[in-house]
C-alpha cells in the first residue's frame, strides 16, 4: 500500500529553501576534484564546458520542476503509478534504488579513501564510515523536515570557507593558463559540457521535496537560482584550479582540489595549512549528500514497497551501504565507477523524468492544481 | 526513570566513548617535523641518494640557551621512502613531513633527471607543493642544511625567509617545487630553478643567481647579474640598474613591471616582441647632476634606463639561444598558446637560437625623492 505523501508533511518550508537543498545535495565529493574529469576532457576550456553544461543542467531543472509542479502534493512514486501503472513503477523505483544506493556507497568510499589517505592514516576504515552513517541514519530517521533545517544551518560552513579559499587563491592563479581559447576545437568542449550535465546527481531531489513546499509557484525559478549558484562555485573552483596547477597539474593529480588548497601561501596569515577551507566543506557536503540520498532511498522503499518498519528500513539501509563499500577494490576502481554513475545519472535524473512528463501530457494527467 | 530520558542518558554514555580520540591521536610535542631535506647523489655506490634532514627540537625554540633548534642527521638508500624508515629507525618520534618547507638538491642530483624527483614529493600526503626549490652550485645539499642559521634558530625558516625577503631580490627567481615542475612540464623540461651558494668559508648561505634545466636535467649555471637580466622578462622583482650618461651615474629602482611577450607566425618564420614597461624611481645621482624638476631632464633619463633594459633583456636571449641554445626564458609556452597547431609540427629546440626577437622598452619615472 502507498502512503499519501501529503498525509506524512506536517511542516511546510518556504520555497526558497529548495536553494539550499539543490546546493547541499550537490556539494560533495566533487569538491576535492574541482571538475576534474571536465578538464580531462576539455583542458583549459572546461569553464566554458561547465557554462555550457550550466544551460544544460539548467534545461534539466526546468524538465524536473515542471513534473514536479504537475503533482505538487505527491511525490515522484506516487504520480508514477497512475502514469505507468504498478508494476512498472515498481520496475522504475528498484532502478533509483539501486542508483541511491550505488551512489551513496560510493560516496561513503571517497570518504574512506580521503580519510585514510590525508587525515586518519591509523584508524580502521570502518571506524569513520560508522559515525558518519549513524549520524546520517539519525538525522534522516526524523523526516525531510530536520534534514532540511539542518542543511539551512550548515549552509553558511560551507560557503564561507570557500568563498575565503577563491579569495586566497586568486592571486596564485597564472592568466596564461586559460590560453589557448578553443586550442583543441569545440568537440572536446561539447563533450565536457555533456559530462557536467551528469556531475549533478541528485537533482531528483526537486520530485521528492516539492509536498513539503509552499509557495510552490516559484519552484521553477527557485530551482534554477539553486542549479546556477551550485555551478557557479563549481565554474570558480575548476577555473582556479586550472589557473594554478594548470590543466597538466590536474590530469596528473588524484584530488586537485588538495593539491590547489597546497599551493596557496600567503606568509603572515593565521594558519599556514589551508586545507581547512576545503575540508570542512567537504566533510559537511558528503554528509548531506549521504543524508539527502539515504532519505530518498530508505522512504521510497517504505512508500513503494509499502514496509513498516521505517527506522529499521533507514539503519539496514545504511549498514547495507557501508558493507558495500568493501566491495572497491582500489581508488582506480572507485574513480572509474565514480565517472560511471555520472553517466547512469542521465537515465534517473533526465531520461525517466523527461518520459514520465511527456506521457502525464499526453494523457492528461496532473495533480491538484497550485494554489499557494 | 522514563523511557526518553534513559534514552538520552545511553546516548551520552555512547559518545564518551568517542571522546577519547582516535588511532591516529598524537601530540604536536610527540611529533618530529622535518623542516628541510637536502638531497644528494649517495657517495656509496650501492644507494642511490644521500638525504639529509632538518629536524626541529620544539623544546629548544623557545629556550633562549639554544642559540639553534635543529636536528641535522644524514642517510643514504635506494629510494626517498627507504631512507625516511632509516631515519625513523634513529628518532624516537613520528617522522612528520606536514611542516616541510625547504627542499636543497646538490649539484650532481641536480643533473639526474627531475622527475623522480617530484614523483616523490607529489604522491607524499603531508607534503604542501608551495614548499620552496634550492638548488646549489658546486656543493652538496648537506652542506646546506648544516650551515648554522645567522637569524633564525633553524635553517629551513631562514631559507624560506631569504626567498620571501620584501621587496623581492633581482638576483633570485624563486619558485615552489610545483612552479618549478609546472615550467618544466608546459617546456619538455626546459627552465630555471632558483639557485643557492655558501661563502667560502661555508659559514653563509647565498641565495641568487640560477640553474639552467634542459631535458629535465640541470645543465649549466647563470649568475646574479644574468638572472636580474632574465628577470626583465620572467620575474617580478624591483630591480635597481645603473646608468651612466656623459659624467654621471644615475641609479633607478624599480616600483612596477610587466611584460608582454607575442609570437608572431609569418611566413613560416617564428618571431616574437617582447615589450616590457617599467614605472620606477630615482635613487642617487653620481657626477654630473641633472634637475629633476625639468621634464626633459627626466625624458633623458627615462630613454638611458629603456636603453639599458632593452639591452640587458638582449643580452638575457643572446645567452639563451648563442651559449644554452635552450629555451629557459619559456617562449615556446607563449607560443604554443598562441599557435597550438603550429607548435606541434616545429622542432622548437632546433628552430629557438635563430628565432628573431624584438624587446621594446619603455620607463616611467614617477619619482625622484626628496631632493630635485
Amino acid at each position: 500500500m502507498v502512503k499519501k505523501m501529503r498525509d506524512l508533511v506536517k511542516d511546510k518550508f518556504d520555497v526558497r529553501v529548495i536553494i539550499t537543498v539543490i546546493y547541499m545535495t550537490m556539494v560533495e565529493f566533487e569538491l576535492f576534484n574541482f571538475a576534474q574529469t571536465v578538464v580531462n576532457i576539455a583542458g583549459n576550456a572546461a569553464w566554458i564546458s561547465i557554462i555550457l553544461g550550466t544551460i544544460f543542467v539548467s534545461i534539466n531543472t526546468y524538465i524536473l520542476s515542471k513534473l514536479a509542479l504537475r503533482f505538487p502534493d505527491e511525490n515522484f512514486f506516487e504520480y508514477c503509478q497512475r502514469i505507468w501503472g504498478k508494476t512498472l513503477t515498481r520496475i522504475i523505483a528498484v532502478g533509483y534504488f539501486l542508483y541511491w544506493f550505488s551512489f551513496i556507497s560510493l560516496l561513503l568510499e571517497s570518504f574512506s579513501k580521503a580519510n585514510q589517505t590525508l587525515f586518519l592514516h591509523e584508524t580502521p576504515l570502518i571506524v569513520p564510515l560508522i559515525l558518519l552513517i549513524l549520524g546520517a541514519i539519525w538525522l534522516v530517521a526524523y523526516g525531510m523536515a530536520p534534514i532540511i533545517r539542518f542543511f539551512q544551518l550548515m549552509l553558511l560552513f560551507v560557503i564561507l570557507p570557500l568563498l575565503l579559499l577563491i579569495i586566497l587563491s586568486i592571486r596564485e592563479i597564472r592568466w596564461d593558463s586559460y590560453l589557448p581559447i578553443l586550442g583543441n576545437g569545440i568537440i572536446p568542449i561539447l563533450k565536457g559540457a555533456l559530462f557536467y550535465g551528469g556531475v549533478f546527481q541528485g537533482l531528483e531531489i526537486i520530485l521528492f521535496i516539492t509536498p513539503f513546499l509552499n509557495g510552490r509557484k516559484k519552484l521553477i525559478k527557485m530551482s534554477l537560482i539553486g542549479v546556477n549558484i551550485t555551478s557557479l562555485m563549481s565554474l570558480i573552483l575548476a577555473t582556479i584550479s586550472i589557473g594554478i596547477l594548470g590543466v597538466q597539474g590536474i590530469k596528473e593529480s588524484i584530488w586537485p582540489g588538495m593539491d590547489t588548497v597546497g599551493i596557496i601561501q600567503l606568509p603572515g596569515f593565521l594558519i599556514e595549512r589551508y586545507e581547512l577551507f576545503l575540508t570542512m566543506p567537504w566533510l559537511i557536503g558528503i554528509f548531506t549528500t549521504i543524508c539527502i540520498f539515504l532519505y530518498l532511498l530508505a522512504y521510497g522503499i517504505v512508500q513503494v514497497f509499502g514496509c513498516q518498519f521505517r527506522k529499521g528500513i533507514i539503519f539496514a539501509v545504511g549498514v547495507l551501504a557501508v558493507a558495500a563499500t568493501y566491495f572497491c577494490p582500489n581508488l582506480a576502481w572507485l574513480m572509474k565507477m565514480r565517472i560511471g554513475i555520472t553517466y547512469v545519472t542521465f537515465v534517473f535524473g533526465l531520461f525517466i523524468p523527461l518520459l514520465t512528463l511527456l506521457v502525464a501530457v499526453v494523457k492528461k494527467q496532473k495533480g491538484s492544481e497550485v494554489n499557494e | 526513570m522514563n523511557k526518553g530520558r534513559f534514552k538520552f542518558c545511553l546516548s551520552m554514555l555512547l559518545l564518551f566513548c568517542l571522546l577519547t580520540g582516535c588511532w591516529d591521536v598524537l601530540d604536536i610535542s610527540k611529533r618530529a617535523f622535518i623542516t628541510a631535506i637536502g638531497l644528494d647523489r649517495a657517495a656509496d655506490p650501492e644507494n642511490k641518494y644521500k638525504v639529509t634532514f632538518e629536524i626541529v627540537n620544539p623544546f629548544m625554540l623557545n629556550d633562549p640557551n639554544y642559540a639553534t633548534a635543529n636536528i641535522v642527521q644524514t642517510v643514504e638508500g635506494d629510494s626517498i621512502g627507504e631512507i625516511l624508515e632509516v631515519l625513523q629507525a634513529r628518532i624516537n618520534r613520528p617522522l612528520s613531513l606536514s611542516h616541510l618547507r625547504v627542499l636543497v638538491i646538490g649539484e650532481e642530483q641536480a643533473r639526474q633527471d627531475f622527475r623522480d624527483v617530484w614523483d616523490f614529493f607529489h604522491r607524499h600526503r603531508d607534503v604542501q607543493l608551495r614548499l620552496r626549490l634550492l638548488i646549489v652550485q658546486g656543493e652538496d645539499a648537506k652542506d646546506i642544511i648544516e650551515t648554522k642559521p645567522l637569524f633564525d634558530k633553524y635553517l629551513a625558516e631562514e631559507l624560506v625567509s631569504l626567498t620571501r625577503v620584501k621587496p623581492l631580490l633581482s638576483y633570485a627567481n624563486v619558485a615552489s617545487i610545483h612552479e618549478v615542475y609546472r615550467r618544466l612540464a608546459e617546456s619538455d623540461g626546459r627552465g630555471l630553478v632558483s639557485r643557492t651558494i655558501l661563502t667560502k668559508d661555508d659559514s653563509i648561505v647565498i641565495h641568487h643567481g640560477g640553474g639552467v634545466y634542459n631535458n629535465w636535467k640541470l645543465i649549466g649555471w647563470l649568475n646574479k647579474d644574468e638572472i636580474q637580466e632574465i628577470n626583465w622578462i620572467l620575474g617580478n622583482a624591483n630591480a635597481t640598474i645603473d646608468t651612466k650618461i656623459g659624467e654621471g651615474i644615475y641609479s633607478f629602482n624599480v616600483d612596477k613591471k610587466s611584460c608582454m611577450i607575442k609570437p608572431f607566425y609569418e611566413n613560416q618564420q617564428v618571431s616574437f616582441d617582447i615589450m616590457i614597461k617599467i614605472d620606477g624611481r630615482l635613487l642617487q645621482q653620481q657626477g654630473e647632476h641633472m634637475d629633476m624638476t625639468q621634464t626633459g631632464n627626466i625624458i633623458k633619463l627615462q630613454d638611458a634606463f629603456s636603453r639599458n633594459v632593452k639591452s640587458q633583456t638582449e643580452a638575457a636571449i643572446s645567452e639563451a639561444q648563442k651559449n644554452y641554445r635552450v629555451d629557459y626564458l619559456c617562449l615556446d609556452s607563449s607560443f604554443q598558446k598562441h599557435f597550438p597547431e603550429v607548435y606541434k609540427n616545429l622542432d622548437w629546440e632546433e628552430i629557438f637560437p635563430n628565432i628573431p626577437v624584438n624587446v621594446s622598452v619603455k620607463t616611467n619615472i614617477t619619482r625622484f625623492g626628496l631632493a630635485p
